[in-house]
């Protein structure tokens, strides 16, 4: 659009002279840093909000954490452990409710296909 | 018997080898020894290279050559033979009538067909999507004023232009030979391709080799425009960058760049459809097709097309020297430009400083002047980590080098 403009719509001659070559670079460097530094802009806006929506979040206090009632001889160590893990890997607000411990008729393989089918498309 | 023999000779390609093409060959095995010996870039290096030996043997059914009548040479040309068949429904009076061809045969050599990839300028727009989907622009995104540094490396192109037109290039041939210094293969294979197509074998050979050559090049030019104590220069850690903020900042700079230089569309527009592909997050399957099987592919089509234009008749003449001389002077004033402007914003900016030695990976040899950067800054500071802040100008150097290519497409392509 811009430069289509009769501006830089110019044409340059196949073998152009000094003074032309030397407008048409600073014009080509002008819209160089022009468009650059309209994204720099458009960045700078954004990142006012996505830093304030951080400073928001932070300044949050973090979800409370209730300790579940430990099972008979869990040290609390270990709940501590188990509490901080999920902590990390759950971002939003959570409750952990029981701790229990792996048991044998937990599926793996059946949980894998799952998976696998989940990623496909189902036609 | 013997006659037999030397009809059989008659037909074979050694009376067709000419003392160019052993040049050529030689070329050829320099090219490979830099990229398997040396490792310069041999994703990209081996096919040109092998694309190259391709195009000085006395091939077969590989690639159709002609002569123009002006002395140039057109290749990837295919024939097609077909009749006119005549119009089921004439139009009406004063239209024109709506002819038929019947298309019977297409004969052509492999790369008269798979060099339409260039010659339609398909190739570089798609890897451009792989680029989009391997590049993660969060740190540009943290630190937009790196943007500066991208756009200050293509000093380098505009300087080149006026260097290649006072040795006698045309402007189109000049813009050329002045996006080498972009260190953007595919981009400046696109803009030769439309602006001077009989340039594209020794300017994408210059363009890949320096890309190659950024270890090398680089580092003496950031050493003799920083001190000590700014090569040491510790900048402050990057925010942390959501997957909305890449998202709108994927749109928002396709549409700017769009709106700013239309020609450079199909190369943006690539860009941010790989990049926003790669991180909405749910379309896992196309990113890992445009990360690997797509741009691969497409490297090794790419290269050879590339590889196979460079024919002794055309590759050695006096122009293709001046082209690797500017090329690299290009790459100079590019990789000088980045760094000076990064200390023009320590000036600017006194109380978050830049190091300066980020500024050379303005150009957009992607990740590898990033790298350098890296390497070059841990040699005076080991504990100072700059390759996230080098990524920063190096993939603001991408969006700029595809700028300047439309802005010389928009006002000479036309």
């Amino acid at each position: 659009m811009l430069l289509s403009s009769p501006f830089f719509a110019a044409a340059l001659p196949t073998h152009p002279g000094i003074g032309e070559t030397i407008v048409f670079q600073i014009n080509g460097l002008l819209v160089v840093f022009l468009a650059l530094a309209t994204i720099w802009g458009v960045l700078e806006l954004t990142g006012i909000y996505f830093r304030r929506a951080a400073a928001r979040a932070k300044a949050t206090p973090p979800p409370a954490v209730v300790a579940p009632a430990p099972l008979p001889g869990l040290p609390p160590q270990v709940v501590a452990a188990i509490s901080g893990a999920v902590c990390v890997v759950i971002d939003a607000r959570h409750r952990i409710l029981a701790i229990a411990p792996v048991t044998a008729d937990l599926d793996w393989a059946h949980e894998g296909r799952r998976q696998i089918f989940a990623s496909h498309q189902v036609r | 018997m013997l006659q037999g023999l030397v009809d059989f000779f008659s037909t074979t390609g050694f009376a067709l080898v000419t003392w160019k093409m052993l040049v050529m060959w030689a070329v050829a095995v320099v090219l490979l020894w830099l990229a398997i010996a040396k490792g310069f870039e041999p994703l990209l290096l081996v096919p040109i290279a092998f694309g190259a030996l391709v195009a000085n043997l006395p091939t077969r059914g590989v690639i159709t050559t002609e002569v123009k009548p002006n002395g140039a040479i057109d290749s990837a040309i295919f024939r097609i033979e077909g009749r006119v068949l005549p119009a089921e429904h004439p139009g009406a009076p004063g239209e024109a009538n709506l002819q038929v061809l019947k298309v019977e045969k297409v004969e052509g050599g492999l790369y008269d067909f798979i060099s339409q990839g260039i010659k339609l300028e398909l190739f570089p727009p798609l890897i451009f999507l792989g680029v989009g989907a391997l590049t993660d622009f969060g740190p540009l995104i943290a630190m937009p004023r790196t943007l500066m540094l991208g756009a200050a490396a293509q000093v380098g192109l505009f300087i080149t232009f006026m260097g290649a037109s006072l040795l006698g290039f045309s402007a189109k041939q000049a813009a050329s030979i002045g996006i080498i210094g972009g260190a953007d293969g595919p981009t400046a294979i696109f803009l030769t391709n439309k602006l001077a197509p009989e340039l594209l074998g020794a300017v994408a050979v210059a363009a890949y080799s320096y890309m190659s050559l950024v270890p090398l090049i680089q580092p003496p030019i950031m050493r003799l425009l920083t001190t000590d104590k700014e090569r040491r220069i510790r900048m402050q850690s990057l925010r942390k960058v959501s997957k909305l903020e890449k998202l709108i900042f994927a749109v928002v700079v396709m549409i700017i760049c769009i709106l700013l230089v239309p020609d450079a569309a199909a190369l943006i527009s690539m860009l941010m459809l790989g990049n926003f592909i790669r991180e909405c997050g749910v379309t896992e399957r196309l990113v890992k097709s445009a990360q690997n099987e797509i741009i691969n592919v497409l490297t090794i089509f790419l290269g050879t097309s590339v590889g196979i234009t460079m024919r002794a008749d055309s590759f050695l003449a006096a122009e293709t020297l001046k082209i690797i001389v500017l090329g690299v002077i290009a790459f100079g004033f590019s990789t000088a430009s980045g760094v000076l402007v990064a200390k023009l914003m320590n000036v600017l900016s006194p109380n978050n400083p830049v190091n300066p030695l980020i500024g050379s990976a303005g150009v957009s040899a992607v990740p590898m002047a990033a790298r350098v950067s890296h390497v070059e800054g841990q040699k005076y500071d080991p504990n100072n980590y700059l390759l996230m802040h080098a990524m920063g100008p190096n993939v603001a150097g991408v969006i700029g080098t595809a700028v300047a290519a439309g802005y010389f497409l928009s006002t000479l392509g036309h």
